[in-house]
């Protein structure tokens, strides 16, 4: 049974405005913010995608030569938010806030998704060190981030022990709910 | 005018709400559950926030992660559709304490009004007529003995907290009142976290009357006239007209008066509804009133040419009212079907799945809500409604014949519709005849099974 509308195979459909930018977008940000969605096609293995938010349009493909992968990796668990996700959800990927897998060059590596709606933060003040850095090692219950909802600071720990890989979201970035965050590599 | 509303629900209502929107030039924010990834209102919104998981309580009825989508977004202001959250006082005052703009009426109003037994008292305080009944809560066995023996059986039993047809008994004799008053109490406790019962004469053969209301926030308060939704499946609605063709123009007339009253001693805003029972003597009664737009809006919007979202919107924008005139005439006969995902022919049940042919009717007169695609999956966590069919036409005849022709052209295939159903009732003698009451459907269903017909093919 087709779990969703036909799409084009090997890249992401269009979706629209899925993830908002950081509040008070500057001009100077927007050339940042192709910057990383460059990053985020690479991460994700995503050879076409459009973004459209605040009055731009960015449209990028990958050129001929690059590897034509297909984005439908199943979902691996182990998040702060195990997600028994039905069918249609799973493959309803879209920009930037995708609930499909890890890089497909270590398949061994567990990706953090968002438990809430809110802003994301790397440390627990603005002048205060980040919580985690690309490279170091987490333990079981360890602190990774903050997500702010409704003037709450909610504290998202680690229920994995491993290294971090990749820390896709941005500092004060808005995140939805099982939005990736961290790449860990539990071995 | 907003610059960005945030629409608080799923499905037809959702959709509803954006159109409105973007006709209005407002931006729009769609939250969905995991489960509505692929649904329509998440496809034509702006903007769209993924809440949570598949279940209400993780996601359309989860107030933080609504509220800080609304924050993420710099959504100005929330629509809660109906359902869900559209009548919690609560939420309302939340939205309000983060800056965000509720379109709806206030919390205290929404509080008044959906408690069931202090909305008797009001309405009795503005004079509307109401059901002999208790007139406030049923504390023991005894009283509740008492009461029917004052206002005489038969009784209905009503939890307070309740609404939407749920939590009520009826009872013929003492015997089957003290047990039913225990069960809805227990009931009530149960499904509403509040045990409070109140009791009132079961209105016989009644007919659902209800008036549409539309306030500012100035004081300006008009009614857009009356619905009759008397053809209603275990208190669900199925069938829904305007105007009333059992009303005469002065009972039109009373009617409109005695709601409008009502809002008016509330200081109604926004978009709300004033149900009545009204018997076969014609005489007609306060039920309850309903804090929110309704699923039936339609049916008023066309004979009446207003956009009741639309105004919902403007008037949350703090603008006037441009209904200048306290009645307003109505123009022709409107009817609504909802399609349900059930299958009539095994006792309504739920009938998810995905839409495998799709076909949507047109031609004049006939408008469709829905939220349906080819290619949808219906989702199996939330309620079966799949489309509403409104026609429009100078009358009612003609609209009963335009509604069974765009009933004919409806194609859903892959999961069970009531749509087959709905087509028997309004080719049947009596729906014609209009003399029916609430207790239509049921007579309607025992007859055909008496009859030995099997339910429709469809």
């Amino acid at each position: 049974m087709s779990t969703s509308p036909e799409k084009n195979e090997g890249s992401k459909p269009e979706k629209k405005k899925k993830t908002p930018a950081p509040k008070k977008v500057k001009v100077s940000s927007k050339l940042a913010l192709v910057q990383d969605v460059i990053h985020l096609m690479n991460e994700a293995d995503i050879s076409e995608l459009s973004f459209e938010q605040s009055g731009m349009k960015i449209h990028l493909r990958r050129g001929p030569g690059m590897p034509f992968q297909t984005v439908m990796a199943p979902v691996i668990a182990q998040s702060p938010a195990p997600a028994a996700v039905p069918a249609a959800a799973s493959s309803a990927p879209s920009a930037g806030a995708t609930a499909a897998a890890s890089p497909s060059a270590n398949d061994n590596t567990v990706t953090v998704k968002s438990p809430m709606v809110g802003t994301f933060y790397r440390a627990p003040s603005p002048d205060a060190k980040s919580f985690i850095e690309e490279g170091d090692k987490v333990a079981v219950g360890q602190v990774y981030c903050i997500i702010e909802a409704m003037k709450l600071m909610n504290e998202v720990k680690a229920e994995v022990a491993g290294k971090v890989v990749k820390i896709i979201a941005q500092n004060g970035q808005a995140v939805e709910f099982n939005q990736p965050l961290i790449v860990i590599d539990p071995s | 005018m907003f610059n960005k509303v945030l629409i608080a629900n799923r499905g037809e209502i959702a959709l509803r709400i954006i159109r409105a929107c973007k006709e209005l030039g407002v931006k729009t924010v769609a939250v969905y559950s995991e489960a509505d990834a692929e649904s329509l209102h998440v496809h034509l919104a702006d903007e769209s926030v993924c809440i949570g998981r598949a279940s209400s309580k993780e996601s359309y009825l989860n107030i933080p992660a609504i509220i800080s989508a609304a924050e993420i977004t710099d959504a100005e202001a929330i629509h809660p559709g109906y359902g869900f959250l559209a009548e919690n006082a609560h939420f309302a005052e939340v939205c309000a304490s983060c800056q965000i703009k509720f379109i709806g009426p206030k919390p205290e109003v929404m509080r008044l009004m959906g408690d069931k037994v202090a909305a008797i008292r009001t309405a009795k305080k503005a004079g509307t007529p109401t059901t002999p009944g208790s007139d406030g809560p049923v504390l023991d066995g005894k009283q509740a003995l008492e009461v029917a023996k004052r206002i005489k059986y038969p009784v209905i039993i009503k939890a307070s907290a309740g609404g939407g047809g749920r939590g009520m008994r009826i009872a013929h004799t003492d015997i089957s009142l003290t047990q039913a008053f225990q069960t809805c109490r227990a009931e009530a406790e149960a499904a509403f976290g509040n045990p409070e019962v109140y009791i009132e004469k079961y209105i016989e053969e009644p007919r659902h009357i209800e008036v549409q209301i539309l306030g500012d926030e100035y004081g300006h308060i008009v009614h857009l006239g009356e619905r009759d939704c008397t053809i209603q499946r275990s208190h669900q609605k199925l069938i829904e007209e305007a105007p009333s063709q059992v009303l005469s123009a002065r009972q039109r007339k009373r009617i409109g008066k005695y709601a409008l009253k009502l809002a008016k001693q509330v200081k109604y805003t926004s978009a709300g509804t004033i149900e009545f029972l009204m018997d076969k003597h014609s005489d007609f009664y306060f039920m309850e009133m309903n804090t929110r737009v309704q699923v039936e809006h339609p049916v008023t919007e066309l004979i009446m040419g207003v956009d009741i979202i639309k105004e919902q919107i403007k008037i949350a924008a703090g603008e006037r009212l441009s209904i200048t005139k306290d009645i307003l005439e109505p123009r022709g006969h409107a009817i609504e079907c909802r399609i349900n995902a059930e299958n009539p022919d095994d006792n309504f049940r739920p009938s998810p799945g995905t839409i495998t042919t799709y076909h949507v009717p047109g031609g004049p007169g006939v408008r469709v809500d829905t939220h349906l695609y080819q290619g949808y999956k219906v989702p199996p966590y939330y309620d079966s409604m799949l489309a509403k069919i409104i026609v429009h036409s100078p009358n009612r005849n003609e609209a009963i014949r335009r509604m069974i022709r765009a009933l004919d052209e409806l194609v859903v295939e892959g999961v069970h519709t009531t749509t087959g159903f709905l087509k028997t009732i309004l080719e049947s003698e009596s729906f014609r005849r209009g003399d029916y009451s609430t207790h239509f459907v049921e007579k309607f269903m025992k007859n055909k099974k008496d009859k030995g017909e099997e339910g429709p093919a469809k």
